[in-house]
């Protein structure tokens, strides 16, 4: 049992842990005269703290939906929609077109597209199936491998030129982000956010279960559907910044579920988005300067989340 | 008043309730009882506006509970499910204040948290507020749910086989602090229950369903006859007096 004043603490200390790691991963090993390095740095680490927290947050509310402690948008397969639209886009016009739209311009239409599907498929999915939740549990992992042999098939189908360039939008790129794109993601994010927490209350309501919000006279559909367009937008803006990450939200919002099961929305959401941020951050931090691996994050983070995955499948398969 | 009209439900071409006429009057116990899949959870579900309405009108004291906004209805009429999974974690208190959704939209007030606590004394579980859902014995817990209804503030109550998994104690006194909540409160309870005997003992009204349709109605004295029984069950009972109420004995 935790105590309020207990549940600040934890979320206090994670919040200094967070601002130390992200000093050091900014000024690590760099002088204050070094303007150029440092605003390249505080660059990666805003779109850091923005995919961490996107996925993050969005997997809770996802699970919030579904009821469910073990879908996530991204084994739903909503990331991987995200690169399907992009060979979809290759294919139809060719490399040389694709490459010539503006990168901004892509990351909006990719934003409709994926508030169309979510809507369509997930939500169709959750009004249909609200109280079957093995069967949406195993559409919804299904529906993942789905879209991952759709993409694998249609990178068959494109010439080796054309999958090159599809691998740069499909990959995480740190690297070379592209500014506009990350500082309207950044715009974006915010704005999810708000509207997040303006409606973590009902959240809460959600998480006793569908017949008791219909019953304290919410309108369940319209929220539902606003939901899923908050989860399309932050999958979005995660998919963008660095590509698909399968197990990262799972990971987070379990390991935070698991430490505080008695929480709040509003409590709940704040901790997945400091974890959440704090992991990239901090993990980035420790394997770019401390080990000088630059790529092995992702692979660790999918290692342990996919584990994560297994143990919930095989501890709570009946949730 | 409850007014059910012309209310039927069909799930893949399935008749689960025919076209039904109800007619309720307020401020007493309603049970509906009747054999597995007669229908009284769909009719109670489509009351609570948790099913759709395919054909018909409901109505709670004049509100169309298709037209009524959402809200205004959650102030009406409040249901308890057979069976609640919730994702986070509660104490009784949570629940309780959760309840109060229609009223205090997310920010509780000093008076959402008297009502809690009152239910909380009323439904005595006041020991228990900090207590988690799933430290409680299934009886507590089953009190915690229906204070939870409680809490709402509606006139109108509906209750889906509340009794079950109760042992004789918790059962009864469930069924009396309904009772005496009736006469406190004005309210109207409509509940299924799948002992005749306890819809004998404390209800008003019995409404009997058998394959979704009604097969008969009205107070405990003038329908509970073995023939009646028999009808409704397909079980041959004797039905007994005792202390002016009718009892069936059916083992």
């Amino acid at each position: 049992m935790h105590s309020n004043r207990f549940q600040e603490r934890v979320l206090q200390g994670i919040f200094s842990v967070w601002l130390l790691s992200s000093f050091l991963f900014i000024t690590l090993g760099l002088t204050p005269e070094d303007h150029f390095f440092l605003m390249l740095r505080f660059e990666k680490w805003l779109a850091l703290n923005a995919v961490g927290v996107a996925v993050a947050v969005s997997t809770y509310v996802f699970q919030t939906l579904t009821h469910s402690r073990i879908l996530t948008p991204s084994i739903m397969g909503l990331d991987a929609i995200y690169l399907l639209i992009s060979l979809v886009l290759i294919s139809a016009f060719g490399t040389v077109q694709y490459l010539a739209i503006d990168a901004m311009h892509l990351f909006l239409v990719n934003n409709v597209v994926m508030i169309g599907f979510a809507l369509f498929i997930f939500g169709g999915l959750i009004l249909r199936f609200h109280q079957d939740m093995n069967r949406l549990l195993l559409i919804g992992i299904v529906l993942g491998l789905l879209v991952q042999a759709a993409n694998e098939f249609l990178g068959r189908m494109i010439s080796p030129e054309d999958f090159v360039v599809f691998q740069g939008a499909a990959f995480a790129r740190f690297d070379q982000l592209d500014r506009q794109v990350l500082w309207v993601a950044l715009v974006l994010l915010a704005g999810c956010l708000c509207l997040l927490w303006r409606f973590h209350s009902v959240l809460d309501i959600f998480r006793l279960g569908r017949s008791h919000v219909i019953n304290l006279g919410i309108a369940y559909v319209p929220m539902t559907c606003l939901f899923l367009m908050l989860v399309a937008v932050l999958v979005s803006i995660s998919t963008a910044l660095v590509g698909p990450i399968l197990f990262f939200g799972l990971l987070v919002v379990a390991l935070v579920q698991q430490c505080f099961p008695a929480g709040h929305s509003g409590y709940h959401l704040l901790m997945v988005a400091m974890v959440g941020a704090l992991i990239l951050v901090a993990g980035q931090t420790f394997f770019e300067h401390v080990l000088a691996m630059k790529a092995t994050l992702s692979v660790v983070i999918e290692v342990i989340g996919g584990s994560v995955f297994f143990m919930l499948l095989v501890k709570r398969g009946r949730q | 008043m409850i007014q059910i009209q012309n209310v039927g439900f069909k799930r893949a071409d399935k008749t689960i309730l025919e076209a039904t006429q109800l007619s309720l009057e307020a401020r007493q116990s309603i049970a509906l009882i009747g054999p597995n899949g007669a229908g009284k959870s769909t009719l109670l579900s489509l009351m609570a506006r948790l099913l759709p309405l395919q054909t018909g009108q409901i109505l709670f004291d004049h509100l169309d509970i298709s037209t009524t906004p959402s809200q205004v209805m959650a102030k009406k009429v409040g249901i308890l499910e057979q069976h609640s999974h919730f994702m986070s974690r509660l104490t009784v208190q949570d629940l309780l204040l959760y309840a109060r959704y229609p009223y205090h939209r997310g920010r509780p007030k000093s008076d959402d948290y008297d009502v809690v606590e009152k239910m909380l004394a009323y439904f005595e579980l006041s020991k228990l507020r900090a207590t988690f859902l799933d430290e409680l014995s299934g009886g507590q817990r089953q009190m915690a749910l229906v204070a939870m209804v409680f809490c709402q503030g509606t006139d109108y109550i509906l209750l889906d086989e509340p009794l079950n998994n109760l042992d004789m104690y918790h059962a009864r006194h469930l069924m009396t602090t309904l009772r005496r909540a009736i006469v406190d409160w004005n309210k109207t309870i409509v509940i299924v229950l799948h002992d005749i005997n306890y819809a004998s003992l404390y209800a008003d009204h019995i409404v009997a369903l058998k394959q979704g349709a009604i097969l008969f109605q009205g107070a405990p004295s003038e329908v509970l006859t073995s023939d009646n029984v028999q009808a409704l069950y397909g079980v041959e009972v004797d039905i007994i007096e005792h202390q002016g109420k009718r009892l069936s004995l059916h083992f």
